[in-house]
């Protein structure tokens, strides 16, 4: 009899940690930020993230496609959270970046990491995000753990020192072509 | 190796130049220095010092040749220079960065491009006294005829962020004038306008 208190105690947990459902409607308080969208399909949020004001969507699974917000990164915190402190330190937002900075910061993130063998950073271009301005980039990458090429396409701006980006991410072949018409959607309908 | 003509002493001298490198990577993060003989009971390789001084003592029983035909070797690897730096900057590995810049202008002195890659790294971490440093560096690699567009725009978004807006927009202007249609030509405009 002991175990039921137990039982409806993991019952309970389960959601908590489990992935979830975002339905189609607005959403606010997107990665414990000020970030909402309006998602107008289905998407998947992951309980897995990558840190403290980090949330991922996808679709089919996050090698496949993914949204990753970061939301609201603030001074001397890194976009991830910090698997090996010590031999793989991550770079710090600070507050005094520039726009350009930012996919700059990314991709030191990704290398430092030691996932990421071969990035390059293709356009960067003015936009707004919210009221704004922001930085619109694309990139690719190549991870040493499956080889597959991948694209990305994201936005980010400061806000008081804080750092706001929301980045989508697919493999080269098929997907990332197949759903950017749907992360596009999602930004036209993101507010700040 | 021996038999090769190549100098045998340069195999320990690798490993060597690999401690030497994490040793500065170590310092630019502000850790300890620790180099031991014995591996550890998980390693699954013997540690680089071991490795350096079995080499060293291999190599003094046969020297083998005199030419390790370094300048060879540096010659087939600069086309690949500018991508290999640009990569190690972005590694967040600042003292180790610096080492190997350092290394490299001790072969060949600071040559523009090693000043340009500086000043690249001094700008990514980007403490205000590091940018300052960062625009003496892109000056010096102009000085010492690096004459690549890229230069203006490390410069300017170094002044920029530095708060010498006057300063950068006369080098980030330069560096549209030159490259016109640059994939991030909009973005540094956008900059400008602020």
């Amino acid at each position: 009899m002991k175990l039921l208190p137990l039982l409806i105690a993991l019952a309970a947990a389960t959601p908590a940690v489990a992935n979830s459902l975002v339905s189609p409607g607005v959403r606010p308080g997107i990665a414990r930020s000020k970030l909402a969208a309006t998602p107008v399909g289905e998407w998947n949020r992951l309980s897995r993230v990558g840190g403290n004001n980090v949330e991922v969507w996808t679709i089919d699974g996050d090698l496949l496609n993914k949204i990753s917000f970061y939301g609201g990164i603030g001074r001397g915190r890194t976009l991830l959270r910090q698997v090996d402190r010590k031999r793989q330190p991550l770079p710090q937002v600070s507050a005094t970046m520039l726009l350009t900075d930012i996919p700059a910061l990314l991709e030191t993130t990704y290398r430092a990491q030691g996932a990421v063998v071969q990035m390059s950073i293709d356009t960067q271009q003015p936009a707004t995000l919210g009221t704004r301005k922001a930085i619109r980039f694309t990139y690719s990458f190549t991870r040493s753990t499956d080889e597959v090429q991948r694209k990305g396409e994201a936005i980010g701006t400061m806000v008081d020192g804080a750092l706001y980006l929301v980045t989508y991410e697919a493999p080269s072949l098929y997907f990332f072509d197949r759903d950017i018409a749907k992360y596009r959607a999602l930004l036209n309908s993101l507010a700040l | 190796m021996a038999a090769s003509g190549y100098p045998t002493a340069a195999a320990s001298a690798v490993w060597q130049q690999l401690m030497a490198e994490q040793d500065a990577t170590a310092i630019g993060r502000g850790q300890k220095v620790r180099h031991v003989y014995r591996s550890g009971f998980f390693d699954s390789h013997p540690t680089e010092l071991s490795r350096a001084t079995y080499l060293a003592a291999a190599a003094g029983k046969t020297p083998g040749g005199t030419d390790a035909r370094a300048a060879e070797y540096r010659a087939a690897l600069a086309p690949y220079l500018p991508r290999l730096l640009a990569a190690q900057i972005r590694m967040n590995d600042f003292g180790g960065s610096d080492f190997i810049l350092g290394a490299l202008a001790d072969e060949r002195g600071w040559t523009g491009e090693l000043l340009f890659a500086r000043g690249e790294l001094y700008r990514a971490r980007g403490n205000p006294r590091d940018l300052q440093m960062a625009s003496i560096w892109y000056r010096d690699a102009k000085a010492a005829g690096y004459a690549a567009p890229e230069l203006d725009r490390g410069l300017g978004l170094a002044l920029l962020r530095n708060g010498r807006t006057e300063d950068a927009r006369e080098a980030l202007a330069a560096y549209l004038a030159a490259r016109p249609d640059a994939s991030d030509a909009r973005m540094i405009q956008a900059l400008l306008a602020n």
